[in-house]
């Protein structure tokens, strides 16, 4: 469902020196499937997520979700992807209901199959509590889970996060890992990252370490870990061996 | 539909359904994000609203005030006049003052008193009551007051006012206008004592009949635009903050919430939500817009009750009009005020970067649209195109009921004054209003959604750049170091460098003083050189790629074939250049006639100055060249590179090569120049593009800068003793020349040409390069082919009119000339005439394209008879030239010029002959006697001395050794020294050198006297001119004026009873010269048997004649034409050199 092969993301910074954020990359991930894409500040995670969300052009390489290439079809792409980052916000003065609805109308969706939509989505988000309250005024859990609705709208078989529990307490990172379970069991693949290592420890079917823009290691959980004691450890270990190849 | 039917039906073609659904998706949910904010609600609609009120009120109690003000100075008062001296009299004066009437005529109600009271007393008495107030003037009365009043002379009054305040003008101009009246009374009862009527001091009764107001009406007419004028500019400055906070919101709020790439990943384009959110902010711009004009046009509505005179300002049913074209002319500046804010805080990065960056960009608007209120649509249909100034400068034209040029009241005003006949209703005057404004009307709007849709064009491109949405504001480590190189400029780049330049031209234009000779080249290095250096110190960029400093490449790459196609790609941007140029002004003549701007003339002329005084190739280079390659750097390379970018899609790359145009349009600063400037920008831009080169650009742009420079040497106007008047060649040059049609035809080859050249240049292989050169050599010959076609219709058809050209209608089919016979002008061959004069009559008939009847007379004096009488059109004498000859008829152009001639005889041998003989003077015998004599005394001498010790140069032997020695001597005298002989001995020697010298000495001598010979023989024998005629035997023809003057001349007269018998005695020499009248003498001596005789000299008392025309004969102007064209042409002299010879 989500295919990254040798992506390459330069760019210029302001001093003229070219930064290589993504220095090729390869990925993929099956429907059914949630991935995590481990790796420091800086490493080039948000870069490859930016590129498969089409919010970036890559330099070079190919990144395709659902069969189409964000290059050459930014709009299938898009309607088979459903984004949310750490950054992603909500407007503040919109209850969640309307962003909903606008941005089902957005996708193209007609009111009657978009209203049933939406009632499913508060439904298996637990919404309903705050449905109605203008976004500005929920707390940071529920605007992340307001968030991630909006992203389920039009149904994507794919999810993209970038570090979705940044700014969530234990509680309200435990109840999202919880609903990208259930997501991931009907059927959606879903690359997920963070830096919060303990909280995936346990969820995903496959790991990538991403360090200074290309990967270090990837694999099964138990290929990671390793004869390590935890991912943390794992992780350090990766890390190091990278920079020494 | 289900969710994945719809995005099955969604994953095929977008349709347009689809996409208006998502921008109106996308403006709802905006909109619902601004209507819940409600303190900027408020703000921006509600706060407006009440404001006007406020704003009315004040202003009108402030007019009410200045109004009531204005009255009370000018209403009538009481006035107290206190009369002193003779009781009796001043009663006497008191009651006919009393007794007056307040005047009927058009004097303002306002001079004369409400009421006059007098009083009477003494002196100190009226002194104090006129200090105190009581009283306005005193007046001390003199004697005899009415006596003198109805008498005949002048009294004189002396009103006497206050000294310790001042006397309000009221009062004197009150006074005044009683004094008047009482003068009037007494003209009158003076008129009636002396018994005349009273019509008699008024002898004119002037009425005006129309429509008018009143006499005494302060007419605020003319207030009304201007103070209007302000009010659209504050609803133009209030929309757009309309705009403002909504558009910040809209894009840069979501950047600062994060909610930006939700947009950015929903599957529309980034044009849908841009043009989404273009919606929301028009909407309430909308909104506000619609506020604020029914606040204001209520608080107008019931402003005008308060204001005097209100009801006259504004007819009624006026105002719902106004407000409908206002309304409708706001709605495009709403909207472009809502797509220029949703541009900016598109390119910003944040909210505070936004508004930093609006703030400046609005003031900018602000300015524009105050500009509307000096614009006068009526000028130029495309001003309302501008926005915002275009906007204002409608809604403040519905406010002029007359086709008035709308100027602000004190500078007067140079249009038309049309005015409507009186007593037409208002309802015809609003119609005619509709009817004028809505044209402009169209434009505006038309212009302003052109220009909505470019800035959403350019928002669309913004809002989905990386370096925009993701990287941080720019942070500088050090406040002075400079940026990191990169290939090109960035868009913000580009931008200041035009700034700055504009910047620079307009400080260089108000610096240099006015007639500065280099001034345009200053302003170009000011407004071109300087940006282009500030900026490159402070950003290093890839100078290759943002210059284009290349050879112009194909699009297929590659290096081979560079010269072919750079000569090419020259040739064609060249023959587009010029063609364009007068394509240009073709255009432009069409459009605008003749009719330039002071400022163009003054440019205009400022430039032909500077072509004419100075050499041409660096008036050249300073118009052309010089221009062309800094214009080109500045705009086609940096502008136009920031602008295009790095990887450009098609899109942008047009866009970049557009607005780069406008920009070197702009810069150009003259409304005329816009529209070719324009294009020339888009082709050096277009070349620029393709070739990616730059000297194409340079070349195209050169090459159209060149064109008035040839155009001027073509009127003539470049050589200095040109007319000067610089005037008439600013107005040809101005007017491009009269361009006729194959000059435009010419241009359209060339572009055409220089484009297919260029398309091969560019599109051809690389291996092309010799195709290119061929094609283009092939199109330069087509080009040249077709221009020459041209030209030789044109010529042709100037020449076959030439001859028709010269003929008014006036000529006649026939024409009757008398001719009488005239030594060797005109004889009578049977019954034709023949002569010179009738060989150059044949002549004129032709170019006249009549025929001819001759009149044979027999004198000249029946000649002047058939003129007078009429029985001829012409005479063809030919008269000389007097005045009392003109008296009496017209005379032609002169065909012949005549005088007097000096006739000599030719000397039969030739120089040479004439030298050998004055070689034979005694003189010379005697210089050759004695240097011979010398030579063999000297000879003798060496050979005695030499011969003996030098055998081999002086033989012994004595014939022998005389002959060395004196050939020894010839060759020294001559030579200089001799060849195979030497002297020896010491004395020899001695001789030998003074033969040296003397013979130096010798031939110097020889010379000379040669010389003086043969000059003596000269100035003693021949006669040149009329002065040498003294002390010769002239001989000339009996009783003619040639008697007289060989006489005044010292000369002594033969007289002949005819000039042949003159020059027969000439001939035998009897005589020293002949003096004749130059014609015939030039006649007689082309005869046979005369060819020894010459002409010498100059005509001496000369006179001209021509051809004699019954006085105002309307013959006159096309022989006279005829005539002098026989003579430009060189008709005239082929016949006369036919008839009398070449008399050099």
């Amino acid at each position: 469902m989500i295919e990254v092969i040798n992506l390459v993301k330069h760019y210029r910074a302001s001093d003229g020196s070219v930064v290589r954020a993504v220095d090729g990359v390869s990925l993929s991930v099956a429907p059914g499937e949630m991935v995590g894409l481990l790796g420091a500040n800086g490493a080039g995670k948000t870069t490859t997520l930016r590129v498969l969300a089409t919010l970036l052009k890559p330099t070079s390489g190919t990144a395709r979700v659902g069969g189409c290439d964000v290059v050459t079809d930014p709009l299938g792409a898009r309607r088979h992807l459903g984004y949310v980052s750490a950054t992603t916000g909500v407007p503040d003065r919109l209850t969640a209901r309307e962003i909903m609805r606008s941005y089902g109308r957005l996708h193209g969706l007609d009111e009657e199959p978009l209203t049933r939509r939406i009632a499913l989505i508060v439904q298996s988000l637990g919404l309903a509590d705050f449905i109605d309250r203008p976004a500005g005024r929920l707390s940071s859990g529920q605007r992340q889970r307001a968030s991630l609705a909006r992203a389920l709208v039009h149904d994507p078989p794919a999810l993209v996060l970038d570090e979705p529990t940044n700014a969530l307490d234990v509680v309200g990172a435990r109840d999202l890992l919880h609903l990208f379970d259930g997501l991931r069991a009907d059927g959606r693949a879903i690359l997920l990252s963070t830096h919060r290592l303990h909280e995936i420890e346990r969820r995903c079917d496959r790991f990538v370490i991403i360090d200074g823009g290309r990967i270090v290691a990837q694999g099964t959980p138990s290929e990671i870990l390793g004869p390590h004691g935890s991912l943390e450890e794992a992780f350090f270990a990766a890390l190091a061996a990278g920079a020494a190849s | 539909m289900s969710a994945a039917d719809a995005r099955r039906a969604a994953n095929g073609q977008e349709t347009s359904g689809l996409r208006a659904k998502a921008r109106l998706a996308l403006a709802r949910r905006d909109l619902l994000e601004f209507i819940r904010d409600r303190r900027t609600l408020f703000v921006t609609l509600l706060l407006p609203m009440a404001m006007y009120p406020i704003l009315a009120l004040s202003s009108a109690l402030g007019v009410r005030t200045a109004l009531s003000d204005i009255d009370s100075r000018t209403a009538p008062t009481n006035l107290v006049i206190v009369f002193t001296g003779s009781q009796r009299d001043a009663q006497a004066l008191a009651t006919r003052l009393g007794g007056l009437q307040k005047p009927e005529e058009a004097r303002s109600k306002h001079d004369w008193p409400a009421s006059v009271s007098f009083g009477f007393g003494s002196a100190e008495e009226a002194r104090a009551a006129v200090e105190a107030g009581q009283a306005d003037l005193w007046i001390d009365v003199p004697e005899q007051v009415l006596d003198q009043l109805d008498g005949n002379g002048t009294i004189s009054i002396e009103a006497r006012g206050p000294d310790t305040k001042v006397l309000p003008p009221r009062v004197r101009e009150q006074f005044v206008a009683v004094t008047r009246g009482l003068a009037d009374d007494a003209r009158r009862r003076r008129t009636d004592r002396a018994g005349l009527p009273e019509s008699m001091l008024d002898p004119i009764d002037v009425r005006f009949t129309g429509k008018m107001d009143p006499p005494g009406t302060i007419s605020t007419r003319g207030i009304l635009p201007t103070a209007a004028g302000g009010v659209f500019v504050l609803l133009a400055v209030l929309t757009m903050t309309g705009a403002f906070y909504p558009a910040i919101d809209a894009i840069a709020g979501e950047k600062e919430r994060g909610t930006i790439e939700t947009l950015l990943i929903a599957p529309c384009a980034a044009i849908d939500i841009v043009a989404g959110k273009f919606l929301a902010v028009w909407a309430v711009a909308l909104a506000t817009l619609v506020a604020n004009v029914v606040s204001i046009a209520l608080t107008t509505a019931v402003s005008l009750r308060f204001l005097p005179e209100g009801g006259k300002l504004l007819p009624e049913g006026h105002l719902p009009i106004v407000v409908g074209v206002s309304l409708l002319a706001f709605i495009g500046l709403s909207a472009i005020a809502a797509a220029m804010c949703l541009a900016v805080t598109t390119a910003s990065k944040s909210g505070k970067e936004a508004q930093n960056t609006l703030t400046p960009v609005l003031l900018m608007a602000s300015a524009l649209a105050g500009a509307g209120l000096v614009i006068d649509l009526g000028r130029n249909t495309l001003l309302p195109a501008v926005p915002f100034a275009g906007q204002v400068a409608l809604a403040r034209a519905t406010l002029e009921p007359d086709e008035r040029p709308a100027v602000l009241p004190s500078v007067p005003t140079e249009g038309p004054t049309q005015s409507r006949p009186a007593g037409l209703p208002d309802r015809v005057a609003a119609t005619g209003l509709i009817e004028r404004l809505a044209l402009p009307l169209a434009v505006s709007l038309i212009s302003s959604a052109v220009i909505v849709w470019l800035m959403l064009q350019v928002t669309a491109n913004l809002l989905t750049d990386e370096e925009i949405l993701f990287r941080g504001p720019d942070v500088a480590g050090n406040l002075w170091s400079r940026p990191g190189r990169r290939r090109r400029p960035s868009v913000a780049q580009g931008f200041t460098a035009l700034a700055i330049g504009l910047a620079g031209l307009w400080y260089a234009q108000g610096i240099a003083p006015a007639d500065f000779a280099l001034a345009i080249p200053v302003q170009q290095a000011a407004a071109v050189v300087l940006p282009l250096v500030l900026l490159m110190a402070w950003q290093r960029v890839d100078l290759r790629r943002t210059f284009g400093l290349r050879w112009p490449e194909a699009a297929a790459g590659g290096r081979r074939g560079v010269v072919g196609r750079t000569a090419a790609s020259v040739s064609g941007a060249v023959l587009i250049g010029g063609g364009l140029f007068v394509l240009g002004a073709a255009v432009l003549l069409a459009v605008r006639g003749t009719h330039v701007s002071a400022e163009a003339k003054t440019l205009a002329e400022k430039l032909i100055g500077m072509m004419r005084d100075k050499p041409v190739w660096l008036s050249w280079a300073l118009i052309a060249l010089l221009p062309a390659i800094g214009e080109e750097l500045l705009f086609r390379g940096w502008v136009q590179s920031a602008l295009v970018g790095a990887w450009p899609s098609r899109g942008r790359m047009v866009a970049g090569v557009v607005v780069q145009a406008a920009c070197f349009a702009i810069f150009h600063l003259l409304p005329e120049r816009m529209p070719q400037t324009f294009a020339l920008g888009l082709v050096a831009g277009m070349l620029t593009v393709a070739t990616r080169s730059l000297l194409p650009a340079i070349a195209c742009h050169a090459a159209h800068n060149s064109m008035p420079l040839v155009m001027l040497w073509l009127v003539g106007g470049l050589s200095k003793g040109a007319d000067s008047d610089s005037a008439a060649v600013v107005q040809a040059a101005a007017a491009g020349v009269n361009l006729p049609a194959w000059a435009v035809i010419a241009a359209l080859a060339s572009v055409a040409t220089g484009a297919a050249m260029l398309w091969l240049a560019v599109r051809g292989r690389a291996e092309a390069g010799l195709g290119c050169l061929r094609a283009a050599g092939f199109s330069a010959v087509c080009t040249i082919g077709l221009a020459s076609l041209g030209c030789g219709f044109e010529a042709g058809r100037v020449v076959a009119a030439e001859p028709g050209a010269a003929v008014p209608a006036a000529v006649p089919q026939r024409l009757r000339v008398a001719v009488a016979p005239l030594a060797s002008a005109v004889e009578w061959d049977g019954d034709q005439p023949t002569g010179v004069v009738i060989d150059i009559w044949r002549d004129l008939e032709k170019r006249l394209g009549t025929e001819t009847d001759f009149v044979r007379v027999d004198t000249f004096k029946r000649l002047l008879e058939t003129l007078n009488s009429g029985e001829a059109d012409v005479a063809l004498g030919p008269f000389a030239i007097t005045e009392e000859r003109e008296r009496i008829f017209d005379l032609t152009h002169p065909i012949i010029h005549s005088g007097l001639r000096i006739a000599v005889r030719q000397r039969d041998e030739s120089g040479f002959l004439s030298a050998l003989r004055s070689l034979f003077s005694w003189q010379l015998l005697q210089l050759l006697g004695t240097v011979l004599l010398l030579a063999l005394a000297s000879g003798h001498l060496l050979w005695w001395f030499e011969h003996r010790g030098n055998p081999e140069s002086f033989p012994p032997q004595y014939p022998r050794g005389m002959w060395e020695a004196i050939w020894w001597i010839a060759s020294t005298v001559v030579a200089g020294g001799c060849d195979n002989k030497h002297v020896a001995s010491g004395l020899g020697r001695t001789i030998a050198f003074a033969w040296m010298v003397g013979g130096i000495m010798l031939l110097a001598a020889f010379t000379s006297v040669l010389t003086a010979t043969l000059t003596a023989e000269q100035v003693a024998g021949n006669i040149h001119g009329p002065k040498d005629l003294a002390g010769r035997t002239v001989g000339c023809q009996e009783a003619a004026v040639t008697v007289k003057e060989v006489r005044r001349r010292g000369g002594i007269s033969r007289e002949f009873s005819k000039l042949n018998e003159a020059l027969d005695a000439l001939r035998r020499d009897e005589l020293d010269a002949v003096v004749g009248e130059n014609q015939q003498m030039m006649f007689l001596l082309n005869q046979s048997g005369r060819e020894s005789l010459n002409l010498v000299g100059p005509i001496f008392e000369a006179f001209d004649c021509g051809f004699g025309l019954p006085n105002g004969s309307p013959l006159r102007e096309p022989l006279n034409t005829a005539i002098l064209r026989m003579r430009e042409d060189g008709t005239m002299d082929r016949i006369r050199e036919q008839w009398l010879g070449r008399h050099d």
